[in-house]
């Protein structure tokens, strides 16, 4: 069995471990970092050991690889380290560029940290845009999504997630500053409701003036005749006022005592 | 509903480890779109409190951990309790439920 063969073989095997533990998308990304690997320590394209950085993989599939492949067995190819990482971080060690990164000597890749996605700029300016949109009030909102978007593990969630993650914030950013502009028009309504003296003008003022023109229109026996709709016309503006203010959740302060004085 | 869910992992969330923005979107599997402005009427509710991670990490920006209020405790129990209620009261009343007609 030449290089090659053996390489593709172990490659198979290495597809069927990574799909039972893996989705099939990231199966792909996977496979594609083994084969990378493969690529870099099988003779004859490296020719020896080469000092490759570690490839780091999720312990179920850093067992599965190392019986297929025989890593570190013979001690020509290096022994792949078993971490303890997500599924997440192994996909995205293992997607994009960050495959070339994995492959470089040690100490390069020590001095060249990992780079951030391409697609966090995009996503990053979307999530400015919507942080501008909800307004000075939300300020500190900037850091939390930008936060948001580093993900778990500070590096960046995946692209298509960020972009999802993005639009949401503008979601949130105009549902923000519709309740803030809902809030500025309540006010004139709430300083009503908390104001004991405005509510009373709320409801005595049209009672007042309805009787008035009942007695203008109609004379006293009038308004004796059509007594129920000035009443009426108190009761139901009382309960709205009623209502608003346990919608609303104010509370009238309870009038203090008088001063003996007045 | 979202304000439920966004409580219940705040709630649930252990104090070493609090949640934040990504972890109660992945929680509840809420879009960043719903939960964002929910944790936003809960803080403002009084229900939950903020606070931002110290010190900040050099290599990613400081995260917003939220926390529960003994006011937001209280009402959480409370609308469970009333939930419970209606839940209750709808399947008596639910045909579905009636014994049949013998």
């Amino acid at each position: 069995m030449t290089a090659s063969q053996g390489s593709l073989g172990k490659l198979i095997l290495f597809h069927k471990a990574a799909h039972d533990f893996l989705d099939r998308q990231h199966t792909s990304v996977a496979v594609h970092a083994a084969l990378c690997w493969l690529a870099t320590t099988e003779p004859p394209y490296s020719g020896g050991p080469r000092p490759v950085r570690r490839l780091r993989m999720p312990h179920e599939l850093g067992s599965a690889v190392a019986s297929t492949t025989g890593a570190g067995s013979d001690g020509r190819t290096p022994a792949i380290s078993v971490l303890s990482l997500t599924s997440e971080e192994i996909v995205w060690q293992a997607s994009d560029r960050s495959i070339w990164q994995m492959m470089l000597p040690e100490g390069r890749a020590r001095s060249r940290p990992l780079p951030e996605r391409q697609g966090a700029v995009s996503a990053r300016r979307l999530t400015r845009t919507a942080a501008f949109l909800a307004g000075r009030k939300h300020e500190r909102l900037r850091d939390e999504w930008l936060s948001h978007l580093a993900g778990e593990n500070g590096r960046g969630l995946l692209r298509k997630d960020q972009y999802r993650a993005a639009c949401g914030f503008l979601m949130a950013a105009v549902c923000l500053r519709l309740h803030d502009a809902a809030e500025l028009a309540w006010q004139p309504l709430d300083a009503i409701l908390a104001s004991r003296f405005l509510s009373g003008l709320l409801v005595w003022g049209p009672v007042i003036v309805m009787i008035i023109a009942i007695v203008h229109h109609d004379g006293r026996w009038g308004l004796v005749a059509d007594i129920a709709d000035p009443l009426a016309l108190g009761t139901f503006l009382s309960v709205a006022i009623h209502r608003g203010r346990k919608r609303r959740g104010i509370k009238l302060r309870k009038p203090g005592p008088r001063r003996s004085g007045e | 509903m979202v304000v439920m869910d966004v409580l219940d992992v705040i709630m649930n969330a252990p104090t070493e480890d609090p949640a934040w923005g990504l972890r109660i979107c992945d929680a509840t599997g809420h879009g960043s779109g719903t939960v964002y402005p929910a944790l936003d009427r809960l803080l403002k509710a009084g229900w939950i409190g903020d606070r931002w991670e110290e010190p900040p990490p050099p290599d990613r920006p400081a995260r917003r951990f939220y926390s529960i209020t003994s006011a937001g405790r209280a009402g959480y129990q409370e609308a469970l309790t009333a939930r419970a209620g209606r839940r209750r009261a709808w399947t008596a009343r639910s045909p579905l439920t009636e014994e049949p007609a013998r």
